[in-house]
């Protein structure tokens, strides 16, 4: 039987290839036989009609164009074909209209999210960002799904909430939508059920495996979604049968299903955080200042987190700037008793340090942990009681100095880069940008005005430099537009009239 | 702003604490305790492998073990020790927290999100 068939192969393939013969000796004959004048004529009608083809092929694909990459997605991506989902996604013009290269590389990093992890395919891919000099958002984008696929959870994150950041004119829809459904699926497998809320209807971003997760931790929560009511039955019905992953997120329609609608918002009261007992009891130190200030130091010392960042801790909840107070005050009181106690050491281990000098050094190392505790907890600088109190003034002092310093590093590092012509791979230009405004905005935050009028001439100085040069030697249009828009609000914040007619022209500004 | 373990801590790192000694002790307790950890951990007995602060249990291993006794053999070192020591560390371990809620304000962690779109879990 099988003879039988590879006898008809081989007779099918002989038959097509006289077939492309003949056709060819035709046009040989045709081009020969005639005039020379009317071969070249014959050949340049061939020509047009090849291009008249093309173009109606483009134009073809421009029609039909938003259908093509949903089509890639589901077909070609997901059966994690890496190599074909990066050259097939050239068809999706219409989706990637201002980001070709990008398209690219979000359709290989899609794929290969959709098979086990492949070390060969993950660094070809990792070649092609690299290769692609511009830093538009599908390289950011296919960096952070790279990354999510080698296991790293937390610079995925870091670099897709990036995306948010980027100018939406400039960002290709589909890439923002790729890296808000990894954000939203990597929310709902932490139970981080607010950013699901918030994330997962969001304008432009949105997709039907998003709406889906927002509605249904929405109804289940007993709260308003941004900008729409909380989903009927009929409506989580639909969103579910419209969403990807029907099967595994059954149990969760069930359970949105069965909890009760909120036709109105009811704010429920905050549920009690479960308190951590404190290790040392400061009351049972009341008779000894010294042990009764580091009983309550080391109170709010172990309630400090554990990994850098991390908000909404049991610290931001319960160190409130009178707790601060308190223990800037318990300390106040401990140093003429810590003094004393000091001198007596010094004499009994005839130490050449003398007590004034060993004590100045315990008092800045409280400082310093002070200022770490205050800057944990998002205490701004305006609540150290500086005027009362000398421990609390050194502590601000502390903070301040952590606050300013850090700023102006990362300013200065933006300008020698900057000034070096030091560009950074695509991705890490994004994540860079971001880490500084993170770093500026909590200083502002904690340091009030004061602090932000002291910051914003070099801020500003360095940053407009830094979005100047993206903008005329690196063509980023997408990430130096947002940095200018920033820096205007900065201007308006501090009223610097000069900066603000700069940042007019910058935004206004087109390419 | 992070807890980094890699810096030295007054309160948790004290000396004394590491080797469960208090700011009176003789320098010979210093070396006597010390060999006898020294020896425990040597022979890596559990009860040897964590010590008391007042900023909970640590673990102790043998460099921090001789870093202690080197930093009370200095009298300028050890009069700063002396003062974070003035706290003594907690007799007992501390309660266990209390066990995570299995339901917060929403539903469990959906642990197939990732699947729902056909992706592999990071």
């Amino acid at each position: 039987m099988s003879s039988r068939i590879d006898a008809a192969l081989v007779l099918a393939r002989r038959a097509l290839s006289k077939v492309a013969a003949l056709v060819a000796a035709a046009f040989a004959v045709r081009v020969l036989a005639v005039e020379p004048t009317y071969a070249v004529a014959s050949a340049l009608a061939y020509l047009i009609l090849l291009v008249a083809l093309g173009g109606w092929l483009v134009a073809l694909l421009d029609l039909i164009g938003g259908i093509v990459w949903p089509v890639l997605r589901r077909t070609v991506i997901a059966a994690g074909l890496v190599r074909a989902s990066y050259w097939l996604s050239l068809l999706a013009r219409a989706s990637w209209e201002r980001d070709r290269e990008g398209g690219k590389l979000v359709a290989a990093a899609l794929a290969l999210l959709h098979r086990p992890h492949d070390a060969a395919l993950a660094t070809w891919l990792e070649g092609k960002i690299h290769a692609n000099a511009k830093t538009g958002l599908g390289g950011i984008v296919a960096t952070g799904l790279l990354a999510a696929s080698r296991g790293d959870s937390d610079g995925a994150r870091d670099i897709l909430a990036g995306a948010d950041a980027f100018d939406p004119d400039f960002a290709p829809a589909a890439a923002r939508r790729a890296a808000n459904d990894w954000l939203v699926a990597d929310a709902a497998s932490r139970g981080d059920w607010i950013t699901v809320i918030r994330r997962g209807v969001l304008p432009g971003q949105a997709t039907a495996y998003t709406r889906f997760l927002a509605r249904a931790a929405a109804r289940i929560r007993g709260e308003a979604l941004p900008g729409e009511p909380n989903p009927t039955d009929f409506g989580l019905w639909i969103s579910w049968l419209l969403a990807p992953g029907r099967k595994v997120m059954r149990p969760l329609l069930v359970e949105a299903r069965a909890a009760p609608r909120v036709l109105h918002q009811r704010k429920p009261p905050p549920p009690q955080p479960a308190m951590t007992v404190p290790l040392v009891d400061p009351a049972a130190h009341a008779d000894d200042p010294v042990a009764h200030a580091q009983a309550l130091h080391a109170t709010w010392l172990a309630l400090r987190p554990k990994t850098p960042g991390q908000a909404g801790t049991e610290l931001e909840q319960r160190l409130s700037a009178t707790r601060m107070q308190e223990l800037c005050r318990a300390w106040e009181e401990a140093w003429p008793h810590a003094e004393r106690r000091m001198r007596q050491r010094v004499a009994v281990l005839t130490t050449q340090t003398r007590a004034e000098e060993a004590l100045a050094g315990i008092r800045r190392a409280v400082a310093r942990e002070l200022a770490e505790l205050a800057r944990a907890a998002r205490l701004p600088l305006a609540t150290f009681e500086v005027e009362v109190l000398p421990t609390a003034a050194l502590a601000a002092e502390e903070l301040r100095a952590e606050l300013l310093t850090g700023v102006e590093t990362g300013s200065e590092e933006l300008r020698a880069r900057t000034a070096a012509d030091r560009r950074l791979p695509p991705a890490e230009e994004s994540r860079a940008w971001n880490q500084f405004r993170r770093r500026y905005e909590e200083a502002v935050l904690l340091g009030g005005m004061p602090l932000r009028y002291l910051l914003f001439p070099q801020v500003h100085r360095d940053v407009c430099g830094y979005a100047v040069w993206l903008w005329n030697d690196r063509k980023e249009y997408g990430l130096s537009g947002p940095m200018f828009r920033w820096l205007l609000a900065e201007a308006e914040a501090v009223g610097d009239v000069e900066a603000i007619e700069l940042q007019r022209k910058n935004v206004g500004a087109k390419r | 702003m992070s807890q980094k373990s890699d810096e030295f801590e007054p309160l948790g790192d004290n000396p004394f604490h590491v080797l469960g000694l208090r700011p009176d002790c003789t320098r010979v307790d210093v070396e006597r305790e010390g060999q006898k950890l020294l020896g425990m951990l040597g022979l890596k007995l559990k009860s040897a492998a964590t010590y008391m602060s007042p900023l909970g249990p640590r673990a102790r291993t043998e460099d921090k073990v001789r870093a202690a006794m080197a930093a009370l053999r200095d009298h300028e070192k050890r009069l700063g020790h002396e003062f974070w020591a003035s706290l003594p560390p907690p007799a007992t371990p501390p309660k266990p927290p209390p066990a995570p809620e299995t339901r917060g304000p929403g539903p469990a962690p959906l642990a197939e999100a990732f699947a729902a779109l056909g992706w592999r879990r990071s």
